[in-house]
């Protein structure tokens, strides 16, 4: 894939509709049971697949308006699920400037069950869902939150959360964030 | 000092998202299968090797 093609404007838009993975095969035995799966014989391959990973097409023409309505025609295949997550910080960040509304990064474990992170988290904030624009971020700094004003690069808080923490933990420190926010 | 440390945490690459002007790559291919399917979205896997 040409790299004029995945700098091009329309191409980074709708890449949001999306979940963009770029597999790493320069080590040779590095993501070994994904080319299998998907029966990569050569680099670069684009696969594109449902929200469950089945297959649904490989990427032909990489020119960008052939990917894009690559993209549009595999998002609209999948029906969305109900989440408050937002696609990506870019996402949120433009959201935020117009809905003044603070941005809030949860960091995971790479390895964390997400469906279980997120129904805690979903149950746990109460209101907070919807105040805040909430990001699900793999690190290795993992679990935190990071909050930050959509119209600033600095983070306005770094919160570490703890497995064992009641909600209150949380979300007390969560409202001083949002304190801090720039009106 | 704290700013900083912050800013590497959202920015380094332990944070998968890359900005302004790119495709936002997610480079644990796991965790982005995993984020699709929570989120209910399709996913477009990039399959490279710098040789």
């Amino acid at each position: 894939m040409g790299a004029a093609a995945l700098s091009d404007d329309l191409v980074v838009a709708a890449s949001q509709r999306i979940v963009p993975i770029y597999v790493d095969c320069t080590k040779k035995g590095d993501n070994a049971d994904l080319l299998a799966k998907y029966s990569v014989r050569g680099y670069p391959t684009v696969i594109y697949t449902d929200a469950d990973g089945a297959p649904l097409r490989e990427m032909q023409n990489r020119d960008a308006p052939a990917i894009v309505k690559d993209i549009e025609a595999v998002a609209g295949k999948v029906a969305p699920r109900p989440t408050f997550w937002q696609p990506s910080v870019a996402f949120a960040r433009e959201l935020g400037k117009k809905s003044k509304k603070p941005i809030a990064v949860y960091v995971v474990d790479p390895k964390s069950d997400l469906a279980k992170v997120s129904a805690k988290l979903a149950k746990d904030l109460g209101d907070r869902k919807s105040k805040f624009l909430w990001v699900l971020e793999s690190g290795k700094e993992a679990p935190a939150v990071v909050v930050f004003d959509p119209k600033a690069d600095e983070p306005l808080a770094r919160i570490a959360v703890k497995d064992d923490d009641k909600a209150d933990v949380l979300n007390k420190a969560l409202d001083e964030a949002a304190k801090l926010l720039k009106k | 000092m704290q700013t900083l440390v912050l800013a590497a945490l959202l920015l380094s690459g332990t944070a998968s998202e890359e900005h302004g002007g790119k495709v936002p790559w997610i480079r644990d291919a796991q965790f982005g299968l995993a984020k699709a399917r929570l989120e209910g979205r399709a996913t477009m896997l990039f399959f490279t090797a710098d040789w």
